[in-house]
């Protein structure tokens, strides 16, 4: 409780404020430029061409800096002639999916972009993560025929439906790789906003690791398709449970920034 | 011989397990973390060297960061030393927010993003006005809404310090911002 002896800031000054929440980041440049030089895994080469550096999570020191033009997942099976879509902000990154690196969107001499900090409407995540590792996912439509994933049809946050033949239970030895794999799908589609897509990525995730080593990182990302694909009820909802579910998680804040929410 | 480099992380080893922790944070918080240091008085062209800093700071104590605090205030005390640090170089006393601003990536009008820059560049310039001290006090509590008493606890200072330079820091900033509005013909 703020003491007496504190005035309130007059409201006609209180009112300007509400733009200064706007977070203005680095360009992609300047951001690739900035993790080349900190303690993280290199960015991958671009696609097509170079060192298939993508599978190397060792930390290492200074590298060239990330490559410029689209990144594409290596095998979604869902590329298609999806327009550019501008630079997002890049609100989330996910623990253990990102070896490889980062991506940006479209490379121009990218300014600085501003973020809204609560904002419903923002799609919050920018990173294209770019992997050589091919992954089958189940067959998804290109985005001129989105597919519709009914929130009651996600499998929930902890448990999955168990096929015949399936039991649920924590997967002893499930590859992180492989499920690193799947959500940098989702993370691709999510980062060219393609909602239907990264939604099925993530519910693919969801099927085949209810319990994985990735659960939150699927989450944050789902919840952002959920954004994106204008389900901002069922994005709120979902980011509800997040919080209930993961109340000290680091993605915590951007998964309510997504949605409009505040801790 | 030397051991081929593992590929894949280990969540099981503490070590990649804080590579892993330390790219999330770096991911989802820099814009904050750049944002941060710009409202302290760090130049544009100075940020991406002063965000280097504060990021091998949090890089080295990840290991110590209490997960029963919010993480944005956390970083903050990292950048406000930065920042301060910085801001005691001589040369770069002049606060220089909002020049070199970049265009911005907005979906809105020109108009609408025009008057928003201005209104943006305006409560910049009335930060200008606080001290650095002041100055974190009133970004975290009036811009990222930190309680006070995560304010306090973020900047090492006690709670009534904390109350006094928020009355202090609003009082100047309400009086630059009037001053600044007046100056410029009005609210934009």
């Amino acid at each position: 409780m703020i003491p007496d002896d504190v005035p309130d800031l007059p409201a006609d000054v209180a009112l300007l404020l509400a733009d200064a929440k706007t977070l203005r980041g680095p360009s992609a440049e300047a951001r690739a430029r900035l993790r080349s030089r900190l303690p993280l895994p290199p960015p991958p080469s671009p696609p097509g061409g170079g060192n298939p550096s993508g599978g190397d999570a060792a930390p290492s020191g200074p590298s060239p800096s990330a490559a410029v033009g689209g990144a594409s997942a290596g095998a979604a099976g869902a590329a298609s002639a999806l327009p550019k879509v501008p630079l997002w902000g890049a609100a989330l990154l996910f623990a253990a999916g990102v070896g490889v690196g980062v991506f940006g969107m479209q490379l121009r001499s990218d300014p600085p972009v501003a973020r809204e900090a609560a904002s419903p409407s923002t799609v919050v995540s920018a990173l294209v993560v770019a992997t050589t590792t091919a992954v089958k996912v189940p067959s998804v439509p290109s985005a001129s025929a989105p597919i519709t994933v009914a929130l009651a049809d996600l499998p929930n946050v902890d448990v999955a439906p168990a096929r015949p033949g399936e039991s649920v239970k924590p997967e002893p030895g499930a590859s992180l790789a492989a499920e690193r794999a799947l959500l940098d799908v989702a993370r691709t589609a999510l980062g060219r906003g393609d909602g239907p897509n990264a939604s099925a990525a993530c519910a693919e995730h969801a099927r085949k690791y209810p319990n994985g080593s990735l659960v939150e990182e699927r989450e944050a990302i789902a919840i952002q398709a959920l954004v994106l694909e204008g389900r901002k009820e069922d994005a709120t909802q979902r980011a509800g449970r997040f919080r209930t579910r993961h109340p000290r998680s680091i993605l915590l804040p951007a998964v309510l920034a997504s949605v409009g929410l505040s801790e | 011989m030397v051991p081929s480099p593992r590929t894949e992380p280990d969540p099981r080893d503490p070590r990649d397990a804080a590579a892993v922790r330390f790219e999330a944070v770096f991911e989802a918080e820099l814009d904050y973390v750049w944002t941060s240091l710009r409202r302290l008085g760090v130049h544009e062209r100075d940020i991406e060297d002063v965000s280097h800093e504060v990021f091998l700071h949090v890089h080295e104590n990840l290991g110590r960061y209490d997960a029963s605090r919010p993480i944005r205030p956390w970083l903050f005390a990292f950048a406000f030393r930065a920042a301060a640090d910085y801001r005691r170089l001589a040369r770069h006393r002049t606060d220089l927010y909002g020049d070199d601003e970049p265009v911005v990536a907005s979906h809105t009008s020109a108009e609408d993003d025009l008057a928003r820059r201005q209104r943006e560049a305006l409560v910049a310039d009335a930060l200008a006005s606080l001290d650095i001290d002041k100055r974190a006090v009133f970004i975290l509590h009036e811009i990222d809404e930190t309680p006070m008493p995560e304010v306090a606890t973020t900047l090492g200072i006690p709670l009534n310090t904390g109350y006094s330079r928020l009355r202090v820091a609003r009082e100047e900033f309400a009086a630059a911002a009037r001053r600044l509005v007046k100056s410029r013909g009005g609210l934009p």
